[in-house]
């Protein structure tokens, strides 16, 4: 576990979650490597976390699961957006967008 | 909530089991992804295993986690908690049991208090605005008389004049023959002006109500009848608007029938007033003029206007009307009138039960304590696996509203059946007519806030205690024995205290009413009141015109009813011991006999047929009853009682002394015309004293009983009594049947049996008596309840104190000496108080008893007796169970 891990803000989490879904569907294992890999190992996602965030999204409607066959035969679930979690996707980037921006004016005002 | 979220919700519930395995099945999926993924970065297959298994983090746990994010986790912990909770408090049955009989007992006592205060007292109308409600009161010092009724020019002249009402109704109370459509009826009613109807705005349930051009002089014969005389007499029928029915032998139109709860003075016909406006006669009072009061009048303003308009019609017809001097004219609220003395009474009554509840939710809290010190092993070791603090908290929680749901129901149960019981007790006039004491919304709306409430009161300060102790327990064992302060020592001391006192002064309100209600029991009527029938058979005017046949028709019914098996004996008589508090009394002077100072003497007048006083076996003390010959041809004689006797020739035999009556100052108003005859009358013999009122301890009036025969016609409402061999009521139908054999539209009302009318002069006293008696009962349960609490809880709190005196040589017998005492410690003080308060209350109700001295040393002693064995009694039972704790167990806890 990296020593400087970022504590995940409220909603990042998500966040992370729907943009790794964005180009193709995967099981949990996989989202958390991928978030991971994106990241560069700042967040690592642990189980604890990451299947009570994919049960509340797919409960909103975000995501759709089903059973399917990992790389090596084994049964895992994948998890697919739904037109609403890429909407909401958008959502979630225009206001990162805003909330950095707004984060550097302040950091930049002196 | 969204849509989805909401499906998810319903899957989550209804498919729990499969949703479960769903979740178990990825998560081990997971982790065997996981593992796979160690075995190809060349990890050997079981070290995989296990970092994968760490990793993870606990199957359990994960799914723990999913579980408390996903929808309808909180209804599913509910349900949990209720299960486990069930559980329980099926368990400690015993605890359980008398929690909830507590706590029944508190709801179901203050929901039926609740009921009757609400129905009978805060909300008796359906009236519009009947909170500004008034009723006209005139005073008038010249005749030292208060009246609520008023004359038609008085009536007229206030309506025009005043500026304080919104509508001034005239009301009177008439009576109505109801003679076709089945047995003839007796039924009470009024007549009302026409603006009643605006006044009230309550409007019609069928057809309408009348129109002021029908309430004019010689206006048309129409009539409003009640619901229930429409349900009762017309079979609910729908079609009854336009029918014709026949009041007193003449023909009346229904126009409609009103809707429940309308019942205008009590009665059930509604007839307009149709007022002769060409009645100039002050002094002929007969009129209730009713109104509310203008919103933005003050009562205060309304009693100086009427005050002043009082005056000027002093000015203006004072030399007509002598009665007019100094006289005055006041609104009096409804409300008041009802409410009047009552108020303080009701205010007590419902400071007691709001004092009962508070002991009920302090009992149950001292229960729960005592309940939480046993449960803390249990409660730590929940703490300890995992469980938050919040949750273990809301188990408790959960489990305390459990119980107060099972009490309020036991409690709504109690209500229910009990309410019909309480209101038949209560004296039926101390409640208007219009009241209905029911289980309605309102103390639906009661016991369920009331629930609440005392869940919240008694339940959370040992929640919060009991979750305090695992807590602290969790962290380290040896965490006992230094909980449990001073101040919650002393706290629990004064309840009981409290509640000895209370039960002390109940028990002796009880007592004390008991014996009342022996004592008055006991009191010579002066008469026999056992196998007596009696009923009214008033005649109506119109068929019964001619003194000769209201004669004929009394003569013909008693010879009739002596044909009847199972008779003994029958008169016809005005009055019936006991039977009502209208009287008939009139004014007398005795000849030879100047006026006395305080102006003539007055006495009660019965008019009575010569079997009356065989009837009743009152006995005769000098001289003779009537006989057949005191007829109108011999010379006017009367029977006069004891008292009489006895305030008027103290010294000497009134028989052969001469009165004559005078003016008639009748309040029934049964005693048509003035004097009969303007003949002396000559005393003939004395009886004994009877009871005259419904009011066992009304004082005894001087009367004067007239024979019949001397006096036929004079009255046209007469009672019949018959005594009977068998059971009065076993003649009831064959009496009826001699009465409709005789007048097929003649109606008989308030038949009933002579003990009867006796005991209902007792009802308000057996109200009194077992109202405190339940409320006796209710403060023992309570002491018993709130001894066994706080001893039981300080029994759980030394356990390990009594164990080291045991396994230092303490019999059971000295433990059981040390717990009855500490119960004599707690009771003394209560006892004492209790004592003192009980003497002082009771001499202020002195009033209400009668026969026994309020400070009677048997009822006090008695009932400090009485409540130290019941303290002992509930100090013995934990007491037992401490004298069993084996020092060994008790010790190995700590």
């Amino acid at each position: 576990m990296a020593p400087d891990q970022t504590n995940l803000l409220q909603g990042t989490l998500d966040v992370m979650i729907l943009k790794s879904l964005a180009l193709t569907e995967m099981h949990g294992l996989g989202i958390s490597r991928r978030i991971e890999q994106i990241t560069k190992g700042t967040f690592q996602v642990k189980p604890g976390s990451l299947f009570p965030a994919l049960y509340r999204m797919e409960e909103e409607g975000w995501l759709v699961s089903y059973w399917g066959e990992s790389e090596n035969n084994r049964r895992a679930k994948y998890y697919k957006l739904t037109s609403a979690g890429r909407r909401q996707l958008e959502a979630e980037t225009k206001r990162w967008g805003r909330i950095a921006l707004a984060i550097t004016r302040t950091l930049e005002a002196s | 909530m969204s849509i989805t979220r909401l499906a998810s919700l319903l899957r989550n519930l209804l498919h729990k089991q499969r949703e479960e395995r769903e979740l178990d099945a990825e998560v081990r999926a997971h982790e065997l992804l996981l593992a796979d993924e160690k075995i190809r970065a060349g990890i050997n297959p079981q070290e995989a295993q296990r970092q994968a298994r760490l990793e993870l983090g606990g199957v359990e746990q994960v799914k723990e986690h999913v579980r408390e994010i996903r929808a309808g986790h909180l209804i599913d912990t509910l349900f949990q908690d209720v299960r486990f909770g069930l559980r329980m408090l099926r368990k400690s049955f015993g605890f359980t049991t008398v929690a909830v009989l507590t706590l029944a007992l508190g709801i179901g006592a203050s929901g039926a208090i609740f009921s009757v205060v609400d129905g009978a007292l805060l909300h008796p109308f359906i009236y519009k605005h009947s909170e500004r409600s008034a009723v006209l009161v005139a005073q008038f010092p010249y005749k030292n008389l208060q009246s609520l009724l008023l004359s038609i020019p008085e009536y007229l002249e206030i309506k025009n004049r005043n500026h304080v009402f919104d509508q001034l109704v005239g009301e009177m109370p008439a009576s109505f023959d109801l003679s076709d459509r089945g047995t003839p009826e007796f039924v009470s009613g009024a007549r009302v002006t026409a603006n009643e109807f605006p006044a009230r705005g309550v409007p019609p349930l069928l057809g309408r109500v009348f129109s002021p051009e029908e309430d004019r002089p010689g206006g048309p014969r129409v009539a409003l009848i009640a619901f229930t005389l429409w349900r009762r007499r017309f079979n609910s029928d729908p079609n009854i608007v336009g029918e014709s029915i026949r009041l007193n032998d003449a023909m009346y139109t229904i126009l409609g029938v009103m809707p429940p709860r309308y019942r205008l003075l009590g009665g059930e016909i509604f007839l307009p007033a149709q007022l002769d406006t060409a009645d100039f006669n002050r002094s002929h009072r007969f009129l209730y003029a009713v109104g509310n009061l203008r919103p933005e009048v003050s009562l205060d303003r309304a009693r100086s206007e009427l005050s002043a308009l009082a005056h000027a019609m002093e000015r203006e017809h004072g030399a007509s009307a002598p009665e007019y001097a100094r006289w005055s004219l006041q609104p009096e609220l409804i409300r008041d009138v009802i409410l009047g003395n009552l108020e303080p009474a009701l205010f007590a009554l419902m400071g007691a039960v709001a004092f009962v509840l508070l002991m009920i939710s302090a009992n149950l809290s001292n229960l729960l304590l005592a309940r939480g010190a046993a449960r803390r092993r249990e409660l730590s070791l929940r703490l300890l696996h995992g469980a938050s603090r919040s949750r273990i908290l809301r188990q408790v929680l959960t489990e305390n509203l459990l119980l107060s749901l099972l009490g309020a129901l036991a409690g709504s149960g109690l209500l229910y059946f009990a309410l019909h019981a309480l209101v038949s007790l209560i004296p039926p006039e101390s409640i208007a007519a219009e009241a209905e004491i029911v289980f309605n919304p309102e103390v639906l709306f009661f016991v369920a806030s009331l629930t609440i409430l005392l869940t919240v009161v008694f339940g959370l300060g040992p929640a919060l205690q009991a979750t305090r102790w695992s807590a602290s327990e969790a962290l380290a064992e040896s965490g006992r024995g230094t909980v449990g302060t001073r101040g919650g020592a002393f706290t629990r001391a004064a309840l009981i205290t409290a509640e000895i006192t209370l039960a002390f002064v109940v028990l002796v309100g009880a007592s004390l009413m008991f014996a009342t209600y022996r004592s008055m029991s006991a009191l010579p009527l002066g008469f026999r009141t056992d196998h007596i029938l009696t009923m009214r058979v008033p005649l109506a005017e119109g068929t019964y015109a001619r003194a000769a046949d209201v004669e004929h028709f009394y003569q013909e019914l008693l010879r009739r009813v002596g044909t009847l098996p199972g008779f003994q004996d029958a008169a016809v008589t005005s009055f019936l011991p006991m039977e009502e508090w209208d009287f008939d009394s009139q004014d007398f002077i005795i000849e030879g006999r100047s006026l006395e100072k305080g102006g003539t003497p007055n006495a009660d007048v019965a008019i009575t047929s010569l079997g009356f006083f065989r009837t009743f076996a009152i006995g005769l003390l000098e001289g003779r009853t009537f006989a057949d010959d005191d007829s109108p041809a011999s010379a006017p004689v009367a029977v006069i009682n004891e008292k009489m006797a006895r305030l008027f020739w103290p010294n000497q035999s009134p028989l052969g002394q001469r009165i004559s009556l005078g003016f008639t100052s009748s309040r029934s108003g049964r005693l048509a015309g003035s004097s009969a005859t303007s003949e002396a009358l000559t005393i003939v013999g004395v009886v004994a004293d009877t009871r005259q009122r419904p009011d066992l301890l009304y004082q005894i009036r001087p009367e004067i009983y007239l024979p019949y025969g001397q006096n036929v016609g004079r009255i046209r409402n007469m009672a019949l009594a018959v005594r009977t061999l068998s059971a009065p009521s076993s003649l009831a139908g064959a009496v009826r049947a001699q009465v409709q054999a005789l007048d097929s539209q003649q109606p008989v009302y308030r038949i009933q049996d002579m003990d009867t009318i006796v005991a209902n002069g007792m009802g308000p006293k057996r109200f009194s008596l077992v109202l405190l008696s339940l409320f006796a009962v209710l403060a023992i349960l309570l002491v018993i309840v709130g001894l066994y609490g706080v001893i039981a809880y300080s029994i759980s709190r030394r356990s390990h104190e009594l164990g080291v005196r045991m396994a230092l040589g303490a019999q059971p017998r000295d433990i059981l000496h040390l717990v009855l005492k500490e119960t004599a410690r707690l009771t003394i003080s209560g006892l004492a108080i209790g004592l003192l308060l009980a003497v002082l209350c009771a001499r202020l109700a002195a009033a209400q008893f009668y026969g026994v001295s309020p400070t009677n040393p048997v009822a006090l002693v008695g009932v400090a007796v009485l409540l130290l064995a019941v303290a002992f009694m509930a100090g013995y039972i934990p007491a037992r169970r401490a004298m069993r704790v084996d020092p060994m167990v008790a010790l190995r806890y700590e």
